[in-house]
C-alpha cells in the first residue's frame, strides 16, 4: 500500500512539476560496529559472516567491501555440550566473499545453540532454536495467467500450520542448473497470525540474488524465466524453513526497510538484532523442509 | 419606595443580534453599555442577555464589517430585543473606530482564542485558488504546518490527533483530504471559526492541545440567493433562502475537484496505451442545514456534512485493480430554548462517521481492509446570565463510540483468511462541567472551570494474552457491555485577567486536559490509514497540563492590538508505533499491542501584532518554541526533538482595499526545517546495504519560506448579482522547499558498488492560479 502513495505522490508530482534536486546532507560518522550474520541449519555446520559497517556517504566499491571484512575474529557455537571452533574460509556465493565455518556440530530441531564471537577484545553472544520443520503437503506450479499464451507461472506450496501460535516460516528457492545456492524471494518471510492451525495454500516467488536487481515490472519474454517467476520446464528445489520468533523479527525488519527504503512517509525502520554486546546482525537456526518440483512443459 | 429597593431593583435586556440582510445570527458581537463601560458578546446563537440595575443606558451593539447599533433605553422593565446590524458597504478612508469596545482581547479572561471571519479569509491568496480555513489557522502563532500545502496542524508541540474539530457541534475526525492539501470546509457555507490553543474553557474537552469550532451559515432568511465559484482544480455552488421569512430557512453547498478531469488530455498517450485507464481521483463534499424559529424562544437546527475522497486504479490489463473510498459524515440537530432571559439552552444529537476502504484485487489474490469510527453523541448545554457581572456555562456530553482500528479480510486462490471477527471496540465517554467567566473586582476577570470525564472501553472485546516472547497464548472474551477498563478525571481549568489600564492587561490561565482517543499515524503527512482509537487497559488516557501567561495592549484607539504570550505545556501518556510497526500488526491481535508511550514537553513564546481596521489589515505571528518526546523504547529512551518541534515560526500577513473594486493581499512565512530521522551509517546484510538509524529527528531540513499574494477584484457589484475574481500566486519567488529527502543509489550492486546521493524533493512551485466568483 506505501507503494501506492508514493505513485500518488508521483502523479501530483509530474502533474505540479515537482522540483527535485541534489543536496548535501552534513550527517554525523556513526560508531564503528561489528556485524555478525550467521546461520544453522538442521543437517548442516554452522556458518558466520563478521563485517563492520561503514559511514553512510562512504561509496561501496570492492576495496570497500575488502575493508569491511573482518578476518581476525574469534567464534565458537556450542549446543551446551560440544564447542564447535569456526574457521575462515573464502566463499565466491557471498558478498564479501569470506565465512566462518564450523565443522563439528551440525544443527538439530528443536535444539539450542549459543553463539560467541570475539572481535579485537571484544566480546558478543546469542542464541538461537532450530523449530522443528513443518512439512509441505504439496507443491505444484500455476500459470500466472492460463488465458496468456505464455510459460510464466509461480509455485504453489500446501501445508498445515501446527495448531500452536507462533510458527514462523522462510523460504527460498532454488532452479536447478540454473541458481548455484538457495536464494530468498523478495518478501521470504511470514508468520501465522493469520493462518494459525489451518490448512493454507502459498505463491512462491522465484528466489533471487539479492544483489541483481531488475525492473520489477519489466514484461519478459513470455517463454523466458523473469526474475521473480518459474517457467515451464524449470526444476525448483524449495526450502521451507522453520524460524524463532526474534529470527522471524529480524528478516522481517531487514525486508520492511528494503520496502520502504526512499518511502518519505514511513518511519525508518531499525533492524532489529539478536546479538547482545552491541553488534548488529542475526544469529539463526532454521529446521528445514526440502521437495522439489518439475514443472511439466 | 425606600433607595435600597430602587438599586436592588434589577432587570434584563435580551435577544439575538444578526445581519439585516440574510437575518444570520452575529456570534461573538459586542454588545456594550456605555454608561457602565462593560458588556458582553452573543453567543454562538447570537443570543445575549444582560441584567442590570434599573436606569437609561446607551446599548452599542457593534460587529466587525458593520455598522454599529446605537440606542438610549430605559430600562425599568425587562426588555426583548432583537437587533440588525447592517453591514458596511461604502468604504471610507477615515478609521472607523467601532464603538469603545471593540477591546474584548484586552477585557476578556481568555488567551490563547482566535476568532476568524470567514470573509475576511476569502480575499487572502488561496493555494490553488481553494480558500481553506485550517490554512488560515496556521498563519496565527501557536500553529505550525504539518508540511507544504497541508491543512494539518500542530497548536503548541501537540500531534495533530490532540485538536478537537467540531462543524456545527459535531466532531469531523479526518479534516483533510488527500495528503492533507485540502480540508474538508466548504468557505462558502462557513460563517465563524473560533480557534482556542490555550486556556481550554471547560465546555471543551476531550484533546490536549486545540479546539476549532466551525459553524456553518444558517442560510438567508430573507431571500434566495445562489453562490458559487470556478476554479482551476474545483468548482462549487452554494443555495440558500428562505423557507418562510423571518421563520425558516436553508442553506445546501455542493463542492467537487475535477483534477481527474482535467488530468485526461495530459495523460493522452497513457490513455492510447491504456496505461491509466479507469484511474482517477477526486473528492466532493456536500453541506446542508435547514433552521426552523418557532418562536422567540425556540429554534431548531438541522446541520448535515458529507464527504468522499475516491480514488482508483487499474493497471493496463486490468489485472491489478484498487479501489480506496473514505471520508466523512456528521449530522446534528439542534435545539435552542430560553427558559428564560436569562437562562439560554442548547440540546444537540450528533451522528459523526469516518471511514476508510481500501480494496486490491489482483486475479488469485483479494484484500479488503476497512477501518473507521463512528460516534453517537448527546449534549446539552446551559448559559446562564444572573448579572451582568456573571456568565454561567454547565453541561452535560455523552458519546457513544465505535471504533473499527483495521479490518482485513483476504483471499488468496481458494484460501479465506482468518483475519478475526471484525474488531470493533466500543466505548463509552462522557462529561459534565460548570464554569463561570465572572468580575472579581473591576480588576480581575476570572473564567473558572471544571470538567469531569469518565470513559469506558466496554465489550464485546477479546484480549489476546501474550507470553514473555509476545505470542498469544490465550484469549479472554469479554460480553457486550462489560466494562474491560475505565478511567475518571477531574479536568480544571482557570484563566485570569488583571486590568493594567484600558489598554492593557495580563492574564494567566492554566488548564488540565485529558484525551480518551488517539490518532496512530505512521507516517508525517495526513493520510487516510490513520487510525482512530480509544483508551483501552493498555493505552491510558493522553493528559496534559498548560500554563500560561500573556500580556495584551493596544494602541491607536484598539485599531492595533498586540500581545505577548508563554507557554509551557505537558504531555503524558503519548502515543507512537513500536519500531517497525505496520498497520497489518492489529490484524488477529489486539490494535493496543503496537504502540509505545512516552511523555511530551512544549515551550514557547508568541508574539502577536494585528491592525484590525483600515485600508491596510493584516496581522504579524512569531513563535519561538521548542518540543520534545521521551519514549523508553524509543531513541534508547533519550529526549529527542518532536516532529511537531518547529523553533521559529513566522507569519505575516497584509491585506490593502485599494478601493471598492480591487483588494490586494499577500502572505509571508518562515519555519525552521521540520526535524527528521536519516541513516549514518550502513552495514552489509545478505551481501545488501542495510541502514543504521541516527538519533531519531536530529536532522533538519532547510528551513521552510514562502510568500504568496492575491488580487481580488469586484467585477460587478449590485443587488442583484455580484461577480468577483480572485488572483492568486503560491510561492511567487519560486522557493524550492523541502517536502521530503530520500537517497538514490548511483551504484549498482550488481558490480558491488553502492554510492547513495541525498536528493531533496519540493512539492510546488510558483502556482498561480485564478477563481471566478458569483452571487445573486
Amino acid at each position: 500500500m506505501k507503494r501506492l502513495y508514493i505513485y500518488i505522490l508521483v502523479l501530483l508530482c509530474v502533474f505540479w512539476q515537482a522540483c527535485e534536486k541534489d543536496i548535501t546532507v552534513d550527517l554525523p560518522k556513526p560508531d564503528r560496529s561489528i556485524v555478525i550474520e550467521g546461520a544453522i541449519e538442521s543437517g548442516r555446520f554452522p556458518w558466520i559472516t563478521v563485517t563492520k559497517n561503514t559511514p553512510f556517504f562512504e561509496p561501496i566499491d570492492s576495496a570497500a567491501l575488502m575493508n569491511m571484512i573482518v578476518l581476525n575474529a574469534f567464534i565458537t557455537v556450542t549446543d551446551g555440550i560440544i564447542k564447535d571452533t569456526l574457521h575462515l574460509m573464502l566463499d565466491m556465493n557471498l558478498v564479501p566473499p569470506y565465512k566462518y565455518v564450523g565443522s563439528k556440530i551440525r544443527g538439530e530441531a528443536l535444539k539450542k545453540y549459543s553463539l560467541y564471537v570475539r572481535v579485537d577484545g571484544k566480546e558478543y553472544t546469542a542464541t538461537t532454536t532450530i523449530p522443528n520443520p513443518v512439512i509441505l503437503d504439496s507443491l505444484r506450479f500455476r500459470l500466472r495467467n492460463p488465458e496468456a499464451n505464455d510459460s510464466i507461472g509461480y509455485l504453489w506450496i500446501f501445508f498445515k500450520d501446527p495448531d500452536s501460535l507462533g510458527n514462523n516460516y522462510r523460504i527460498f528457492t532454488k532452479t536447478l542448473g540454473k541458481d548455484s545456492v538457495f536464494v530468498h524471494p523478495y518478501g521470504s518471510v511470514a508468520d501465522d497470525q493469520l493462518i494459525n492451525g489451518k490448512r493454507v495454500e502459498y505463491t512462491v516467488y522465484r528466489g533471487r540474488n539479492p544483489n541483481i536487481q531488475r525492473n520489477p515490472d519489466e514484461e519478459p519474454n513470455p517463454h523466458q524465466a523473469p526474475n521473480w517467476a518459474f517457467i515451464t520446464g524449470e526444476k525448483a528445489v524449495i526450502k521451507f524453513c522453520s524460524i524463532d520468533k526474534e529470527h522471524f523479527l529480524f528478516w522481517k525488519t531487514v525486508e520492511q526497510q528494503m520496502m520502504s527504503d526512499g518511502n518519505p512517509f514511513s518511519s525508518p525502520t531499525t533492524v532489529i538484532t539478536n546479538i547482545k554486546g552491541g553488534a548488529l546482525g542475526i544469529w539463526g537456526g532454521y529446521g528445514v523442509f526440502l521437495d522439489t518440483l518439475k514443472i511439466p512443459k | 419606595m425606600s433607595a435600597s429597593f430602587i438599586f436592588a431593583q434589577k432587570f434584563t435586556i435580551s435577544g439575538y443580534a444578526k445581519d439585516k440582510a440574510t437575518g444570520e445570527n452575529l456570534i461573538g458581537a459586542n454588545v456594550y453599555v456605555k454608561e457602565i463601560a462593560k458588556g458582553t458578546t452573543t453567543n454562538k446563537y447570537g443570543f445575549y442577555s444582560l441584567t442590570l440595575d434599573k436606569g437609561e443606558y446607551t446599548f452599542i451593539v457593534s460587529f466587525i464589517g458593520y455598522k454599529d447599533y446605537n440606542q438610549k433605553l430605559s430600562l425599568n422593565k425587562n426588555i426583548a430585543i432583537n437587533i440588525s446590524l447592517e453591514e458596511q458597504t461604502v468604504l471610507t478612508n477615515e478609521v472607523v473606530v467601532s464603538a469603545e469596545r471593540s477591546d474584548k482581547n484586552i477585557q476578556g479572561a481568555e488567551m490563547g482564542t482566535v476568532k476568524l471571519p470567514v470573509e475576511k479569509i476569502k480575499s487572502l491568496p488561496a493555494f490553488l485558488g481553494e480558500v481553506d480555513i485550517l490554512k488560515t489557522i496556521q498563519l496565527l502563532p501557536g500553529v505550525q504546518s504539518a508540511g507544504e500545502g497541508n491543512s494539518g496542524f500542530y497548536v503548541r508541540g501537540g500531534g495533530p490527533d490532540q485538536n478537537l474539530i467540531i462543524l456545527d457541534e459535531a466532531v469531523v475526525y479526518n479534516a483533510a483530504h488527500l495528503f492533507g492539501f485540502f480540508s474538508v470546509f466548504n468557505a462558502d457555507v462557513i460563517k465563524d471559526v473560533n480557534l482556542i490553543k490555550g486556556g481550554m474553557p471547560a465546555n471543551y474537552g476531550g484533546r490536549l492541545s486545540s479546539v476549532v469550532d466551525i459553524s456553518m451559515k444558517d442560510g438567508n432568511n430573507q431571500k434566495y440567493q445562489v453562490e458559487g465559484g470556478i476554479g482551476l482544480i474545483s468548482s462549487r455552488i452554494a443555495a440558500q433562502g428562505p423557507i418562510k421569512k423571518d421563520t425558516a430557512s436553508f442553506i445546501f453547498s455542493a463542492r467537487r475537484t475535477y483534477i481527474d478531469i482535467l488530468m485526461k488530455p495530459f495523460m493522452g498517450e497513457f490513455e492510447k496505451t491504456k496505461k491509466l485507464k479507469g484511474s482517477g481521483y477526486y473528492f466532493y463534499d456536500l453541506n446542508a442545514k435547514l433552521n426552523y424559529r418557532f418562536s422567540d424562544k425556540d429554534r431548531l437546527y438541522l446541520s448535515g456534512y458529507y464527504g468522499r475522497d475516491v480514488f482508483s486504479f487499474k493497471n493496463p490489463k486490468a489485472t491489478f485493480l484498487v479501489s480506496i473510498p473514505w471520508g466523512n459524515a456528521t449530522t446534528s440537530i439542534r435545539w435552542n430554548h430560553l427558559f428564560s432571559d436569562k437562562l439560554f439552552m442548547n440540546t444537540t444529537a450528533i451522528f459523526s462517521d469516518y471511514q476508510f476502504e481500501f480494496h486490491a484485487e489482483q486475479s488469485s489474490f483479494e484484500f479488503k481492509l476497512f477501518s473507521g469510527i463512528r460516534d453517537y453523541n448527546g449534549k446539552i448545554d446551559f448559559s446562564y446570565m444572573p448579572t451582568i457581572r456573571h456568565n454561567i456555562g454547565f453541561g452535560a456530553n455523552y458519546t457513544f463510540h465505535t471504533f473499527i482500528p483495521s479490518s482485513v479480510s483476504a483471499r488468496i486462490g481458494g484460501t479465506t483468511f482468518d483475519t478475526g471477527k471484525i474488531k470493533k471496540l466500543f466505548a463509552n465517554e462522557g462529561a459534565i462541567y460548570v464554569m463561570d467567566d465572572f468580575d472579581l473586582t473591576e480588576k480581575f476577570k476570572i473564567i473558572g472551570g471544571l470538567r469531569a470525564t469518565l470513559f469506558q472501553h466496554i465489550g464485546p472485546f477479546e484480549r489476546y494474552e501474550k507470553d514473555a516472547f509476545g505470542n498469544p497464548v490465550d484469549t479472554t472474551p469479554y460480553s457486550a457491555g462489560k466494562i474491560i477498563a475505565q478511567y475518571q478525571h477531574i479536568e480544571p481549568r482557570l484563566a485570569v485577567r488583571y486590568s493594567i489600564n484600558m489598554k492593557s492587561s495580563v492574564k494567566v490561565s492554566y488548564t488540565q486536559n485529558y484525551q480518551y482517543i488517539h490518532l496512530a499515524s505512521l507516517s508525517s503527512v495526513s493520510l487516510p490509514t490513520d487510525l482512530w482509537i480509544p483508551s483501552t487497559s493498555l493505552i491510558k488516557p493522553q493528559f496534559a497540563t498548560q500554563y500560561a501567561v500573556g500580556y495584551f495592549r493596544n494602541f491607536f484607539n484598539n485599531s492595533w492590538e498586540s500581545s505577548v504570550e508563554l507557554y509551557y505545556k505537558e504531555m503524558k501518556n503519548q502515543i507512537d508505533y513500536k519500531d517497525g510497526a505496520t498497520p497489518e500488526d492489529g490484524l488477529n491481535d489486539n490494535v493496543d499491542y503496537s504502540f509505545t508511550f512516552g511523555t511530551g514537553k512544549s515551550y514557547g513564546l508568541e508574539l502577536f501584532i494585528k491592525k484590525r481596521i483600515g485600508k491596510i489589515t493584516g496581522w504579524i505571528g512569531y513563535t519561538l518554541s521548542k518540543t520534545t518526546r521521551l519514549f523508553p523504547e524509543i531513541n534508547n529512551g533519550l529526549e529527542y526533538p518532536a516532529k511537531y518541534d518547529r523553533r521559529h515560526d513566522l507569519s505575516t500577513i497584509a491585506t490593502y482595499e485599494l478601493n471598492n473594486k480591487w483588494t490586494f493581499s499577500a502572505v509571508f512565512v518562515f519555519a525552521t526545517g521540520n526535524a527528521l530521522t536519516l541513516p549514518i551509517g550502513r552495514y552489509l546484510i545478505d551481501g545488501r546495504p542495510i541502514n543504521q538509524y541516527g538519533e531519531r529527528n536530529s536532522y533538519r531540513m532547510a528551513p521552510y519560506h514562502r510568500m504568496d499574494i492575491s488580487a481580488t477584484y469586484i467585477h460587478k457589484k449590485t443587488e442583484k448579482f455580484e461577480s468577483s475574481w480572485n488572483f492568486s500566486i503560491y510561492n511567487v519567488y519560486c522557493r524550492y522547499n523541502p517536502y521530503f529527502i530520500y537517497f538514490e543509489d548511483e551504484g549498482d550492486l550488481q558490480f558491488l558498488t553502492s554510492n547513495p546521493k541525498a536528493k531533496q524533493v519540493s512539492l510546488f512551485p510558483i502556482l498561480p492560479s485564478v477563481v471566478w466568483n458569483f452571487k445573486f
